[in-house]
């Protein structure tokens, strides 16, 4: 037998030392926390948006109109509970919930990777086994994962946040599964980790075209092991597809779902072309200002190109870049470039990245090795090698890093619009109106000051589709009713909720361009809702009226 | 403990280690580094002042670093910051008069119009000013009810640059103003010839024609304006007037109100809340009427529209 094949062997029956997936995720854990209480005041808009549609549903308000399926904002009412059981701000209790989601991904992770079978009870010349490159490369692809969340502090919350932190300890276990190392007996927590993933895609249905390539991909690339049958039929699979079923059937519960599915889901269909899409070179660049992640795409490229020269060398190449891929399709589906958008793409351009980066050190690591430690016992010498290559790797990733993603929380900025004029003009428990299309800040004010929304329209995004569908002689009747309907729908909110203020949206950025005051103003809605308001004036580009009895 | 054992914990604290650096490293941007970008200026310049609020913290003594956000500030409107970041660039570095141009026009869209003048009088001063400059003092002369010196430095802006499109505004804001309706329309006229896309040049002429009673023509060219700027209040104001004379009362009074809710001036507040006091009287709700006068007048007490109002209570 020869020394190559003799350390296969040895290696196979090596056990994997756990230390290299458990302290490094532990170490990132304490980086998150601190970050997290570093910050306590900040919460990412579209996560505001969330929590401001949870807080009316548990008012037993109606429930915010929005582009996706109003599942997500059932699923932000634990953390006002929370708030309320703790008296914590809701921004810090958000940040805790989703480091929750964090540390439960971790967990979820060193649980499989501990009933995984990488004590290499399978030889390698057996079918299903992996190489001994594979079994190494899980300490730094967990490792880069975790690293990852410390990019992603603008992004917390987002569901393409949870959907990576749901997937990720399934992405493991798929492999596993693939390769025949991860035993049929243990059920529970591939079935919770499926439901897991099933519940967050069915927030977003696109991320299936990244669960769909990778599967496809693991099919492909181990298809003669002949057991593809066992591996769609397992128990993350089966809950998987229950759970998005259940979710679809559970959402006609929802009070108004049929509204969603018949009147808004056709109508975005038609509508989501008003938000300018970027050119295909803007969206290619990743930069977008709203806490990109990308460092620089064109060394993406060349990493991703260089990655192909691995294809054979690692089994996790092909999957994970069948997740960038994935992640890609969903990103450039969504058409507009915001970065939030970009995280599958991104955190598997990463993990992409850290395993070639560790198939590198490895290679060179085994040819130094195998020169001069053919003496000594190969088991042991097999965890000294997990662990010295884990700190090479570690090393090498260090000055690479800022050349591959970037912290969202450097690149990510929102103006603090309309903070002076709410500071003075409200209080506490007031509620307000804040009609908008292009003013995310407004879902983080209303939450920080604890305003609550009276209409339904925090994000008046319908109006800014009518006024391009009915510019674009798209079916004008419809829409002219669609608008209609809305407008009398805000004029009703308002005259019901009576808000301190009414704030509109009132900015054009070129000449003769779109505002939404004067599309509102069209329908005489100052006439039928603002009776008794007085106007106050443009503050930060929009129209500002107070009710007449507050003065 | 056996050697095992202390090679184990060794191992761990390195690991640690060096996941930590690696976590402290992800975290942190490399130092003046800047990206390749193809975003509109809006989308542009909030990244500048991101990546400008990093360079600052490492170099708090930049002024080139507070003029550059400042900048930025100011293609989003965020005028408010656009004066912060002025302020402590013109402390580092006081010769850079486009500084003091920058923090002028914030100061200017602020309607802090005393402040802003300072400004733009030290540019003139130093013997720099452009014809832009010279404009800007006009308006804000004529917002100071000083309308002479508003037509005097218009006309020094025209001197400048004999086709400067705000110049001719300026200057016929100012004579209408002082009642020379032939003069103003001429200049608003000019004003529209040298670069259509302004709103106010529109509005002066609807207000010269509501005044000479052609509501029709002066309906049109306010619509002109909200061609230009559909969030142009004074447009809205005109609107009203029209209205009003046309004894539309209600939609006269949602005009005014809606004009008043744009506006982003006292000058055209003031001159709003006169229009509207002449509204509530022909619906006969002088209390209400009166409250605008007096606020109005508080405001300008030259205010014609207040003045004409409080004869007729």
């Amino acid at each position: 037998m020869s020394t190559d094949s003799t350390n296969r062997n040895a290696f196979a029956h090596a056990p994997y030392p756990v230390q290299l997936v458990a302290i490094p995720v532990a170490t990132v854990f304490g980086l998150l926390l601190y970050a997290v209480l570093s910050a306590p005041g900040f919460i990412n808009y579209d996560c505001a948006f969330y929590l401001l549609g949870s807080k009316l549903l548990l008012d037993g308000r109606q429930q915010l109109v929005d582009l996706l399926p109003p599942i997500i904002f059932y699923f932000a009412v634990p953390p006002w509970w929370i708030s309320k059981l703790t008296s914590l701000p809701i921004t810090l209790v958000w940040q805790l919930f989703v480091l929750g989601a964090v540390y439960l991904s971790g967990f979820a992770t060193v649980a499989i990777l501990q009933k995984a079978r990488l004590s290499g009870a399978v030889s390698l010349e057996e079918q299903g086994a992996l190489a001994r490159r594979d079994l190494f490369s899980v300490g730094p692809l967990v490792t880069a994962f975790f690293l990852f969340q410390l990019t992603l502090g603008f992004h917390f919350g987002q569901r393409e946040h949870f959907f990576v932190l749901a997937y990720f300890p399934l992405f493991l276990l798929r492999w596993l599964r693939w390769h025949n190392l991860y035993p049929s007996s243990k059920k529970l927590v591939a079935a919770v980790l499926g439901v897991a993933c099933g519940a967050i895609t069915y927030v977003k249905p696109q991320f299936l075209l990244v669960l769909i390539l990778i599967e496809l991909t693991l099919f492909v690339s181990t298809r003669h092991q002949k057991q593809w049958r066992n591996c769609f039929l397992a128990a993350e699979q089966i809950a998987l597809i229950v759970t998005l079923l259940l979710c679809f059937l559970a959402s006609f519960a929802i009070p108004n779902i049929g509204e969603y599915y018949t009147r808004w889901i056709p109508f975005l269909t038609s509508g989501y072309a008003a938000y300018n899409a970027p050119s295909l070179a803007d969206i290619l660049s990743f930069a977008s200002p709203d806490g990109h992640l990308l460092a620089n795409p064109v060394i993406a490229i060349v990493i991703l190109t260089g990655a192909m020269c691995f294809w054979k060398r690692s089994s996790l190449i092909p999957p994970l870049i069948a997740w960038v891929i994935g992640g890609l399709l969903v990103f450039l589906i969504q058409g507009r470039g915001w970065s939030y958008q970009s995280i599958p793409c991104v955190s598997g351009f990463f993990l992409v990245s850290s395993v070639v980066i560790y198939s590198v050190v490895e290679f060179t690591l085994s040819f130094v090795a195998s020169k001069i430690n053919t003496a000594r016992s190969l088991s042991s010498n097999a965890r000294q090698f997990a662990v010295i290559s884990f700190l090479l790797w570690s090393c090498i990733l260090m000055p690479l890093t800022p050349f591959l993603v970037k912290n969202s929380m450097v690149t990510g900025k929102t103006f603090d619009t309309l903070d002076r004029l709410v500071e003075v003009e409200t209080k506490s428990g007031d509620s307000i109106v804040i009609l908008h299309t292009m003013l995310p800040h407004a879902h983080q004010l209303q939450l920080k000051k604890d305003l609550t929304p009276a209409t339904r329209y925090v994000w008046c995004f319908p109006l800014r589709m009518t006024s391009f569908l009915l510019r674009e002689n798209d079916n004008r009747e419809m829409v002219k009713r669609q608008e209609q309907t809305v407008v009398t729908e805000i004029v009703d909110d308002v005259q019901t909720g009576k808000p301190r203020l009414v704030i509109i949206e009132a900015w054009v950025t070129q000449p003769g361009g779109w505002t939404l005051a004067r599309a509102l103003e069209e329908h005489r809605f100052n006439q039928r809702a603002l009776i008794g308001y007085e106007p106050m004036g443009m503050v930060d580009g929009c129209a500002v009226w107070k009710r007449r009895s507050q003065q | 403990m056996n050697s095992n054992r202390l090679i184990g914990i060794f191992e761990s604290i390195l690991i640690g280690a060096v996941v930590f650096l690696n976590g402290l490293i992800i975290q942190t941007p490399l130092p003046d580094s800047w990206d390749l970008k193809f975003l509109d200026k809006f989308s542009q310049a909030i990244g500048d002042v991101a990546f400008l609020d990093i360079y600052l913290k490492r170099n708090p003594k930049s002024a080139t670093g507070y003029a550059a956000r400042a900048r930025a500030y100011a293609i989003d409107g965020i005028w408010t910051e656009v004066v912060k970041n002025c302020d402590q660039a013109i402390e580092l570095d006081k010769d850079d008069l486009a500084l003091f141009r920058l923090r002028g026009k914030a100061l200017f869209e602020l309607d802090e119009n005393a402040k802003a003048l300072a400004d733009f009088n030290h540019i003139v001063d130093s013997g720099s000013a452009t014809a832009e400059d010279f404009s800007i003092v006009s308006l804000i002369d004529t917002r100071l009810n000083r309308f002479d010196s508003a037509i005097a430095n218009a006309n020094k802006a025209l001197e400048k640059h004999a086709y400067w499109s705000t110049a001719f505004e300026a200057r016929a804001l100012a004579e209408y103003e002082l009642g020379e309706y032939d003069k103003a329309m001429l200049d608003a006229q000019k004003s529209i010839e040298m670069y259509k896309e302004r709103p106010i040049p529109f509005v002066i002429m609807a207000a010269i024609l509501n005044d000479r009673g052609e509501t029709d023509k002066a309906i049109s060219m306010a619509r002109d304006a909200l061609k230009r700027d559909a969030a142009c209040g004074a447009a809205y104001w005109q609107l009203g007037v029209s209205q009003d004379k046309l004894k539309q009362f209600n939609d006269a009074l949602s005009s005014v109100n809606f004009s008043l809710s744009l506006a982003t001036t006292d000058e055209w507040r003031a001159k709003e809340l006169g229009s509207r006091a002449l509204v509530y009287l022909h619906l006969e709700k002088a209390d209400l009427a009166r409250q605008d006068c007096d606020a109005a007048l508080k405001i300008n007490p030259l205010c014609k529209s207040a003045i004409e109002a409080r004869k007729q209570i």
